[in-house]
């Protein structure tokens, strides 16, 4: 923009010097470009204040919430009474999760192989080969667990 | 409510007591049931498992669901609730026979007049889900993590527990209904912290129902597991088809149970082997912008007063008739505001006028006790507040402090999509006025193509696969965006756009929301982000 334009600019909107067009980003201070500014783009200046109150941005996020409303879909298996079916089973699954919470059943009721927290037990720091140590392979069609030798390195 | 807590009595006792043995008969029932919840199965088919399975002894499925119903000693709460979903017959609106909104019947009445709710709202309690949680050695170990493991460093946010909201609680005095309690916020390490999320899910791809599914979410557990499937408390659905009109009302069960749980409940603590009085108080609540305005009372996101935290004013698009307000900072060459004397032209990013929770409250009240609907209305306008919350009765919780914006909505569903779609030039039909920010088709393509082709040699551990931003962009996820916000864009940006200035934009933006996302974040850090931030947003407003 030429000295002259420059003026001119100044004369029209008869505010101080506009900012010339090589550091025009998205906004550009026009009406017209308004609907750039958005809330989300406001709300950025609020996340430094966020953070100090409540908290790192992970533990209010909205992830959580979003997997569970997920989780949720299938349930409704039916089109005339979504709701009802919605509410059967959200019901349920707290009632399964009560009852796993009273006797234990958290691994009995999770449908997996059961966790081997016995991997690597066999491994002998005294023997020739301390890197070595049992380890279990998993396969989609074994139930059981092979052991094998692998290197832990 | 003496009833209720006599019967809650009962309960507690029911559990501490049933916790015995399981027969192999109920463990099989359980089995089979979980089987069936889990995978969605329908009656019909849960029929055939005795046919499929003849070694399994499977009653049928009455008597299972009878059965999980008994042995977890939870009964879902019934209210009534209007026919469109505008309120719950609950607290105030307990007696009434017709919506107080829609003035739909409450009742319909059958042939022998009977009468019958013609919708309800399925409420789940969560206290007795708490309480169960200290009778299992497991999670009441894993509870412990708030007063135990973590260890607050000053001048380090590294969780909840770090920030304002839960430490301008320690030390004070529990205050009920104005009246100061004997005993301490979290001054008992089984004390639990507890988050409530909302948000509006529609079940159907073709119809506009929404339903908003009530979750509570128990901080005392560590972060690496507090969001996990077993670990999330769900209070229920307030059904649709439309959204809520009175949330309050739907959240009175709940309200009440934080109410109690704030005096304290009998509870048995499985690790010292003792009864003790288990409290528990609500200290955020999240979920993104529409839902949080329902939830506070708020106007929202388009109204004159659109942000929560600031009272920042916003402004329209001059000649339009759209009643979308918007917020600039600078706003000094828009009509309107060059028209009036008052308005403010531009606001200090440093400074904005941010709401406090005395005058948030003040008016909240003013709105609700103006008798006159117009001004009412005219009120509720200004302040962007259309009434008192339920919530703001429980004073664990701060407005607007405990309801921060969602990062996830903010960030990866907003800011990230709104960039591309300025960068294409399909922006809500703006071209790119006197910037140069905008792709040559060819160019955002091969972007695109080559988001696609670098997908195959991303370890899975980073997410997954971000699909073509040019051609598929209806697939991306909020973790796409982040994927590709994070990683791939600082890559394929570079040198794309016809003016460098863009890339250094986009690449500090990238810096901090690095920044934001980090474990551990130091005072120093918040620092940064604050002054980067409206470092980013003014030169973005250039």
């Amino acid at each position: 923009m030429g000295r002259g334009l420059r003026e001119v600019s100044k004369f029209i909107y008869g505010i101080k010097l506009l900012p010339s067009d090589e550091h025009r980003m998205y906004y550009q201070y026009s009406p017209d470009r308004l609907s750039t500014c958005t809330v989300t783009v406001h709300a950025l200046l609020h996340i430094a204040d966020s953070i100090e109150a409540s908290g790192p941005m992970w533990a209010y996020w909205a992830f959580p919430m979003e997997r569970y409303c997920g989780s949720l879909t299938p349930a409704i298996r039916s089109r005339r009474f979504p709701f009802p079916s919605l509410d059967r089973y959200i019901t349920e699954l707290a009632q399964l999760t009560q009852i796993k919470m009273f006797h234990q059943l958290q691994d009995a009721l999770s449908f997996k192989a059961p966790k081997h927290d016995s991997a690597g037990q066999f491994s002998d720091p005294a023997c020739e080969y301390p890197n070595r140590m049992i380890t279990y392979i998993y396969s989609n069609t074994a139930h059981r667990p092979n052991l094998r030798v692998t290197s832990s390195m | 409510m003496v009833l209720f807590s006599l019967i809650f009595l009962c309960v507690s006792e029911l559990i501490i007591c049933v916790a015995g043995k399981l027969s192999a008969s109920d463990l099989s029932i359980l089995r089979a049931y979980s089987f069936k919840v889990d995978e969605h199965l329908t009656d019909e088919a849960f029929a055939k498992i005795p046919y499929a399975f003849p070694s399994e002894p499977v009653p049928s499925v009455d008597i299972c669901r009878s059965r999980v119903q008994f042995l977890s000693g939870l009964k879902p709460e019934r209210y009534d609730c209007c026919i469109n979903s505008c309120c719950c017959f609950a607290g105030e609106h307990k007696d009434r026979v017709k919506c107080p909104y829609c003035k739909q019947d409450r009742y319909i009445f059958d042939r022998k007049g009977k009468r019958k709710p013609r919708k309800v709202f399925n409420y789940l309690p969560f206290i007795p889900r708490l309480v169960a949680m200290y009778a299992n050695p497991t999670k009441a170990k894993e509870s412990q993590y708030r007063a135990f493991e973590h260890k607050h460093t000053p001048g380090k946010i590294v969780d909840v527990f770090d920030s304002y909201i839960y430490r301008r609680l320690l030390g004070k005095k529990v205050v009920i209904g104005g009246n100061a309690t004997s005993n301490q916020y979290f001054s008992d390490p089984r004390d639990v912290a507890l988050g409530l999320s909302t948000d509006g899910f529609g079940p159907f791809k073709r119809r506009q129902t929404t339903s908003w599914p009530l979750l509570l979410f128990d901080y005392n557990l560590p972060p690496e597991i507090r969001f996990h499937k077993d670990n999330r408390i769900p209070l229920g659905s307030i059904p649709g088809p439309k959204k809520p009109i009175d949330w309050d009302s739907f959240a009175w069960p709940a309200f009440e149970e934080f109410m109690r749980l704030q005096h304290g409940v009998r509870a048995f603590d499985v690790l010292s082997d003792e009864l003790f009085l288990l409290r528990g108080y609500l200290i955020l609540v999240f979920g993104d912008i529409p839902a949080i305005s329902m939830v506070m009372r708020m106007s929202g996101h388009n109204g004159i007063s659109p942000c929560r935290m600031c009272k920042i004013r916003g402004v329209r698009v001059p000649n339009s008739r759209a009643t979308t307000h918007y917020v600039p900072l600078d706003r000094s060459r828009h009509p309107t505001v060059q028209q009036s004397q008052s308005a403010i032209k531009k606001y200090d990013p440093a400074a904005l006028p941010l709401r406090t929770e005395a005058e948030m409250l003040r008016q909240a009240r003013e709105v609700r006790d103006t008798s006159i609907k117009g001004q009412k209305d005219q009120l509720s306008k200004k302040y962007g507040i259309k009434g008192v919350s339920i919530l703001s009765h429980l004073r664990s919780l701060s407005f607007p402090l405990s309801f921060p914006y969602d990062f996830m909505h903010l960030i990866w569903e907003n800011l990230i999509p709104n960039l591309i779609l300025l960068w294409t030039g399909e922006f809500k039909g703006l071209g790119e006025g006197a910037g140069e920010y905008q792709f040559q088709p060819k160019v955002w393509e091969a972007i695109g193509a080559a988001t696609v082709a670098a997908s195959a040699t991303i370890p899975s551990v980073f997410g997954a696969r971000p699909p073509n931003p040019a051609t598929n962009k209806s697939a991306y996820s909020a973790e796409a965006w982040s994927i590709w916000t994070m990683y791939l864009g600082p890559v394929l940006l570079r040198r794309r756009f016809r003016n460098q200035r863009y890339y250094k934009h986009f690449i500090e933006l990238v810096r901090l929301l690095q920044i934001c996302l980090q474990f551990e974040i130091t005072t120093e850090d918040v620092q940064t982000v604050r002054r980067g931030f409206i470092k980013w947003v003014e030169d973005y407003e250039k």
